[in-house]
């Protein structure tokens, strides 16, 4: 019964408890460029907030997919993209620190430290602008293109211990859910 | 069929031992990743679904194997009870040790675990913490008070190139990475930087230039990007002028790297041991977890491997039992599969052989009994068919077994006497108590062989029986029985009558017929030539003495004649007869004399014609009712009964002719021979009509005899054959014997 109830946990939808909020602006297609802007909110659950504090960085990841629509089948999904975003707490500081490795929503490394969760998240969060381009293909055919997005608590970055009781509590399944614009050409 | 066999096989040793090992190794995994394995803890969620999905089918697995046991306790299939109680004892002896090593584990586990943070040590982390934090909050109060001075000395100047001279000097007197001048909405005024790549300034955020607009001054401590810590100090510099707005001075100087190493050591291990303090209850739970789930594992392949364990221990005994029982339902060509070398194979074999050898042994004993059927049937079969009849009794004088023959001579059924004692054999059947008497005195004498003439005196008259019998061989101290074989010799010494008979007939003939002309002659010619010569006195003396002699000559001729042609057969002209209207014929000439008797005729129209010599036939009839009109002659109200019908015995068809009459009947001492010559009741008549009746009836192949009725009067049966008289002269003897043995039915 455990085990059923476990798989059951695990079989739920990943972000039953919608904290993230993300809110498409615009999305236009140049070549084989996709220029998106979107508004993102992001606010953390007592229990999130609280691992923070105790040293346990927290990995919010911004997912984009361009996804073609097809009469009569589904979407067909294009390319995918992760823009990783962590946030953690320098307590020597007392500081909130966000950074942006690798690639960030324009492409470069960002870094930053803030007093507040709030602060930190606001600078996370807001207005992002995304420039993304897909290789190898132009977006010029004139098909109907979409572009998703989401946003949510990457939980496979937490530490090993902390990964079960993160899929198990909803406290931790913090998300927005797809949204989907549509591609203006 | 095909799917059971896929199931069956894929749920077999082979498979399951895979499956196994593969979900322990994914136990292995799990408690790999658990253990922040670099590689492993990617994939701790999925390892976690693997096994989880493993321990699901491996139960369902279970669940479906417990369930068909169930099922088969139920119905009383052979060996489900042993089988489940094998599988309880596995799994006990298997799930209770489990079940102590895993409470202790996940003690031992959570106060391992719970041992690992010491609050002196978490006080210790903090006090250092703190301390860093004072270390760092007095150079930060240094640093403050530099800069205040620097505004000071900065507020001084009015000019932009006085302003960034005198920055570049701070900043070389100060030793600060960077120092730079902005107005209160954060434009920058001058700058100077010790790296000179750096062409935008790190400007100060809202927040600081709030502050800075209020008359406060800022100064914290900001981590950098590639690790360790800068202070960010700002302060206003208030202009000489009244009018003139307040600028913001804003120094960035990182830390010494001995103080940035320090404080990033202290930083390190307070956020590790937060870090591990705060995961100590998840910790705890995956650590539980994982054992759970290698217990869990463990467990179920423990009851998988009792099941399997039990079906393999108890399948042997299974099919032993089902052995037996179809050993004991009859089935001795059951054989097992031997599946193993050890003890239980060892049993199997054990069987195997010995149902073999019941079975060689079964085969043996029906071959003999089939023997022994065939050799009953056989002498069944003999028996039958032996003229002689046979009695057999078994070593309790009990009678066991009779043959057709011994019915027959004996005129008795036996079929209730099969079981009863010699001693009431003749309770219901007086007339053989001669015989009981012979046998059982032999029988109480011991006697190994013994032979014996017996004559019977019943409703066929006289009998004579040669009886032999024989003690059979015993077993052990127990006496073998006896077995008594008889023969009815009435006929054989009857024909020895009729052969001495004929030869008398013959001497007759030859020593007293031929005297008796000669002296018939004699007689006359003394009469002629003496009796005129004599005195008239003498005369009627000669004229008696040689009419007498004359008178009995003739007599004795024709008593001769007579006797001559009773011993000496007549040549016989046969010929297809009906015999019904024959009757008809001497009934009818035999109504028409002086006292006619009552004849009723009651034959059988569908009657064949057969062959004989009718003149013949009409002298057994007329012999026949002259006989019985005699016997008749002092009967008040005399009735003959004639009837014919067709019979059929052993194949042979035969004209059964009766005749019956309401005299007296025969005197039971004379039974036996009355068709014998010249035994009569009659005081005259030659006695010779009942005996050429006889002869005639043999002649023509057939056979009679004579019965006393119960009730009154007495009767005569011929039987002359339909259709061996066709084919044959029925004047030769050998064939009228041959037949007469084969019909076996001859009665005297």
């Amino acid at each position: 019964m455990i085990i059923v109830a476990i798989l059951g946990l695990l079989a739920l939808p990943a972000f039953a408890n919608a904290d993230f909020q993300i809110e498409p602006v615009s999305a236009t297609i140049k070549g084989n460029q996709i220029e998106a802007t979107a508004i993102l909110e992001l606010s953390l659950s007592d229990e999130t907030e609280e691992a923070l504090d105790k040293g346990i960085p927290l990995s919010i990841v911004v997912e984009l997919a361009l996804l073609r629509a097809r009469p009569l089948l589904w979407k067909e999904r294009i390319d995918r993209w992760r823009f990783p975003v962590q946030i953690r707490y320098h307590a020597l500081s007392g500081r909130y620190i966000i950074e942006q490795t690798g690639a960030g929503p324009t492409g470069t490394d960002s870094f930053g430290s803030f007093r507040t969760v709030a602060d930190a998240l606001a600078a996370a969060g807001g207005t992002q602008r995304f420039l993304i381009s897909v290789a190898n293909r132009s977006l010029d055919d004139g098909s109907d293109y979409r572009l998703s997005i989401r946003a949510s608590l990457d939980i496979e970055s937490l530490p090993v211990p902390l990964r079960l009781v993160a899929y198990i509590s909803p406290s931790w399944r913090l998300g927005s859910g797809w949204n989907q614009w549509k591609l203006e050409q | 069929m095909e799917i059971r066999a896929v199931i069956k096989r894929a749920t077999g040793p082979a498979p399951s031992i895979a499956f196994a090992i593969l979900l322990l190794g994914a136990v292995l995994l799990l408690t790999a990743a658990a253990q922040h394995s670099e590689i492993l803890s990617d994939h701790f969620s999925i390892l976690v679904i693997v096994n989880l999905l493993g321990i699901l089918i491996l139960a369902l697995l279970i669940g479906a194997n417990l369930w068909r046991l169930v099922r088969q306790f139920r119905s009383g299939i052979l060996g489900s009870r042993f089988t489940i109680r094998l599988l309880i004892t596995f799994a006990l002896l298997a799930i209770l040790p489990l079940s102590v090593v895993y409470y202790f584990s996940v003690q031992f586990l959570s106060k391992g675990i719970d041992s690992w943070f010491d609050v002196r040590i978490e006080q210790a982390l903090d006090d250092a913490l703190l301390l860093g934090r004072a270390s760092l909050e007095a150079f930060k109060n240094d640093q403050l008070r530099q800069v205040q001075e620097d505004a000071v000395h900065l507020s001084e100047v009015d000019t932009q190139l006085e302003i960034v001279q005198l920055l570049d000097d701070l900043r070389e007197q100060g030793g600060y990475f960077e120092i730079n001048l902005y107005t209160q909405s954060g434009s920058i005024i001058a700058s100077s930087s010790l790296e000179a790549q750096s062409l935008v300034p790190d400007a100060p955020d809202d927040m600081t230039l709030s502050k800075i607009r209020k008359g406060q001054v800022h100064a914290e401590l900001e981590p950098l990007s590639g690790g360790g810590l800068q202070l960010r100090t700002a302060v206003p510099v208030h202009s000489r002028g009244v009018s003139q707005p307040v600028r913001v001075l804003q120094v960035l100087q990182p830390l010494t790297l001995r103080y940035a190493r320090l404080g990033q050591s202290v930083q390190s291990a307070r956020d590790e041991y937060e870090r591990l303090a705060y995961l100590r209850d998840p910790l705890k739970f995956s650590f539980i977890l994982a054992l759970t789930l290698i217990t869990l594992v463990a467990t179920l392949i423990a009851m998988w491997a009792a099941i399997w364990s039990s079906r393999r221990l108890v399948a042997p005994l299974r099919d032993l039992a089902e052995g037996t029982r179809a050993v004991a339902a009859g089935d001795y060509n059951k054989r097992l599969p031997v599946t193993s070398g050890d003890e239980l194979g060892i049993l199997v074999q054990s069987f195997n052989d010995m149902t073999r050898q019941v079975y060689r042994a079964q085969n043996h004993a029906r071959r003999s009994q089939h023997e022994a059927e065939q050799q009953r049937t056989y002498l069944e079969t003999v028996l039958s068919h032996l003229s002689s009849g046979v009695l057999s009794f078994d070593h309790q004088h009990r009678l066991r077994t009779q043959n057709t023959a011994a019915k027959q001579v004996l005129n008795v059924k036996f079929d209730k006497e099969i079981g009863s004692h010699i001693s009431t054999l003749h309770h219901h059947h007086p007339w053989i108590e001669p015989l009981v008497s012979a046998v059982e005195n032999s029988m109480q004498r011991e006697l190994a062989e013994w032979q014996a003439e017996v004559i019977l005196v019943g409703g066929r008259g006289r009998q004579v029986l040669m009886c032999r019998g024989t003690r059979l061989p015993g077993r052990g101290l127990r006496g073998g029985g006896y077995v008594v074989v008889f023969d009815d010799i009435t006929d054989l010494i009857q024909a020895q009558r009729d052969a001495a008979w004929g030869e008398v007939a013959r001497r007759l003939a030859h020593e007293i017929k031929n005297p008796l002309t000669p002296i018939q002659l004699s007689a006359e010619r003394i009469r002629h030539k003496y009796l005129d010569k004599l005195d008239p006195s003498d005369r009627p003396s000669l004229d008696r003495a040689t009419r007498t002699i004359v008178q009995q000559v003739e007599s004795m001729k024709l008593m001769v004649n007579a006797f001559s042609n009773y011993a000496q057969p007549a040549r016989m002209n046969p010929e297809p007869i009906d015999l019904n209207h024959l009757i008809h014929d001497v009934v009818e000439l035999h109504k028409q004399t002086d006292k006619p008797i009552n004849i009723i005729l009651n034959l059988d129209k569908s009657l064949d014609r057969l062959t004989a010599d009718p003149d013949r036939i009409r002298q057994v009839l007329n012999n026949l009712i002259i006989n019985t009109r005699d016997v008749l002659a002092e009967v008040s109200r005399p009735k003959l009964t004639i009837s014919t019908r067709r019979i059929t015995r052993l194949d042979n068809k035969f004209a059964e002719l009766s005749i019956i009459d309401n005299g007296p009947g025969f005197p039971d001492d004379m039974l036996g021979r009355i068709f014998e010559p010249y035994v009569t009741t009659k005081e005259k008549g030659t006695g010779l009509g009942l005996a050429i009746v006889k002869r005639i009836v043999e002649e023509h192949g057939g056979t009679l005899w004579a019965e006393n009725i119960d009730a009154r009067g007495a009767s005569i049966t011929i039987q002359l054959p339909l259709d061996l008289a066709r084919d044959a002269n029925v004047t030769d003897p050998n064939i009228k014997i041959t037949r007469l043995r084969a019909v076996g039915h001859r009665k005297q």
